[in-house]
């Protein structure tokens, strides 16, 4: 890979240990991948948050970059971690692990890094432009600007995106190039999506059967924000699909078919669990938007929960909710809205079963919690949380 | 005994590029978060669950799922349960990155596909410069 003269400064660390230690990175992916050069990037958004997902590992990379004096150039922010810093008592967590995770975020915040604790950046003002190169990790968010917002970001790793928010810069090779943009297989959708929920199990058969392929999807239905967040969140957790296109696409003729009817979307609801009770409700996976937030409330609608409801977003969205009431609203029910975590990355305890309306919190709700998922639009899972009813698939 | 040779591309930035070990070979992809446990290094929700990837080749089509794959590698690495290397169909940034940070030779790209010539418990030689993985055969 070809480097200027002043990276090869920053290379050999006439910029300071910690961009030196970035540009080594970057290199080693910029070569490997065969990049012709670094592209300066617009902004980064930066995985590995949760003391639970990173363990000492992050912890020790983080305290190193900081040692170094690592700051990042680009406006950068920050994936969730593992518990709400304001609330950690009421998730159960113990204060050990609160603690690592408070100093894993003032390590990234030191480094000048937007503490946003979400997996939505696009929502909180990291909103790429068409066509701008940036470093997303967090496959959710790559996926989501890739497809939804034409920007253009590799699936980085989350020390990838860290080395690129420090240097401002990432190897252009893969999805920053024009010839790797293209669809790879046609996705006829003839089923009904009736709810994000929907497009959600459509991104989880997509990425489970094809992997990292660049899916154009057919479909008589638009594709709303909210429901492109669940499809790019569950294409990118059951596989690693990082591109779609809705609709059109150039280079789309001639591609391999397949089609997704009701029977296969009834089958991916129907696969996750479906013998046990759920004992809480959680959504909000992706983070939930003010949109969905306002829905949540509405559908609590002043009644009295019977099973706990969780709602996850971010602590933006949350002060804009109880700025309208709506936060109240859930909570006078006896429901919770947390921040700066997520169903998927904070260590519960203590619960078997729980129900969510996120394919991709279903997905990793085995591996991550050992706790069984079912997977249910989010009127229904409200309507479970409200009624405390026998759970029926 | 027979012995099979494959090439294609290999991870330079490694400073001991040869690696070799038994075989574990994967027909699905993996994501480090979720399908490994770090603590251990055992496999889990995944068609291998059970099987350790600690002090083998790890031969599997891609790194799928969690980008925070990268930090499991260097949590089994710290605590001496990577894989001794990484053989890919085609690499993907979140493994390729952990590899870097690890230590771990990594090659992808072969020719034969690996995951079609090379068997769990086959002896695998990684030469990450070179890009070449030999394959012994296990004794039937």
């Amino acid at each position: 890979m070809y480097l200027t003269k002043e990276e090869e400064k920053a290379f050999d660390g006439e910029y300071g240990e910690a961009i030196s230690l970035a540009m080594r990175i970057l290199c080693a992916l910029g070569d490997f991948f065969e990049a012709d050069r670094l592209i300066p990037i617009h902004s980064a958004h930066v995985s590995g948050v949760s003391y639970k997902t990173g363990g000492d590992a992050l912890l020790t990379t983080l305290k190193k970059f900081s040692y170094l004096g690592a700051k990042v150039q680009s406006f950068t922010t920050l994936n969730p971690g593992g518990v709400d810093l304001e609330k950690w008592g009421e998730m159960g967590v113990e204060k050990a692990f609160f603690e690592k995770q408070r100093e894993i975020i003032n390590l990234y915040a030191g480094m000048g890094i937007f503490a946003t604790c979400s997996c939505t950046p696009y929502e909180l003002g990291n909103l790429p432009a068409r066509g701008s190169h940036v470093a997303f990790a967090e496959s959710s968010a790559v996926a989501f600007v890739n497809s939804y917002l034409g920007a253009r970001t590799n699936r980085e790793s989350s020390l990838s995106a860290l080395a690129s928010a420090i240097t401002g810069k990432t190897p252009r090779y893969g999805l920053h190039l024009d010839e790797n943009r293209k669809p790879t297989i046609e996705v006829r959708v003839t089923a009904p999506l009736e709810s994000p929920t929907h497009y959600g199990a459509l991104g989880y058969f997509i990425g489970k059967n094809f992997g990292d392929a660049i899916p154009l999807i057919q479909s008589e239905h638009s594709i709303p924000l909210v429901e492109a967040k669940h499809l790019s969140s569950a294409a990118a957790a059951s596989g690693a699909v990082a591109l779609y296109y809705w609709g059109k696409a150039e280079g789309g003729d001639k591609l391999e078919k397949v089609e997704v009817d009701r029977k296969t979307l009834d089958e991916v609801f129907e696969s996750f669990g479906s013998t046990s009770e759920p004992e809480v409700v959680m959504v909000g996976c992706p983070h939930y938007s003010i949109y969905e937030l306002k829905k949540v409330a509405e559908l609590v609608g002043g009644r009295k929960l019977k099973i706990p409801l969780w709602v996850f977003t971010s602590r933006q969205v949350k002060l804009l909710g109880e700025r309208f009431g709506l936060v109240q609203k859930i909570e006078q029910a006896g429901g919770k809205v947390f921040c700066d975590t997520c169903p998927i990355v904070a260590p519960f305890k203590g619960f078997k079963c729980f129900l969510t309306d996120s394919a991709k919190a279903a997905h990793y709700a085995p591996s991550m919690n050992n706790m069984e998922a079912l997977l249910m639009p989010t009127e229904e899972c409200v309507k479970v949380a409200l009624e405390g009813s026998k759970w029926k698939k | 005994m027979e012995k099979i040779i494959l090439k294609g591309f290999g991870l330079k930035a490694v400073k001991s590029p040869v690696a070799e070990g038994e075989a574990l070979v994967s027909q699905s992809p993996i994501s480090f978060l979720g399908n490994v446990d770090p603590e251990t290094g055992i496999i889990k929700n995944h068609p291998l669950e059970g099987e350790s990837v600690t002090g083998r080749v790890l031969v599997f089509p891609t790194g799928v799922g969690s980008t925070v794959g990268t930090y499991v590698i260097i949590n089994l690495a710290e605590k001496g349960l990577a894989p001794k290397a990484i053989v890919q169909r085609k690499a993907d940034t979140v493994t390729l990155v952990g590899a870097v940070v690890a230590g771990i030779p990594l090659v992808h790209r072969v020719t034969p596909d690996p995951i079609e010539c090379i068997r769990t418990g086959d002896w695998v030689r990684v030469d990450s410069h070179k890009g070449v993985v030999e394959v012994e055969r296990r004794k039937k």
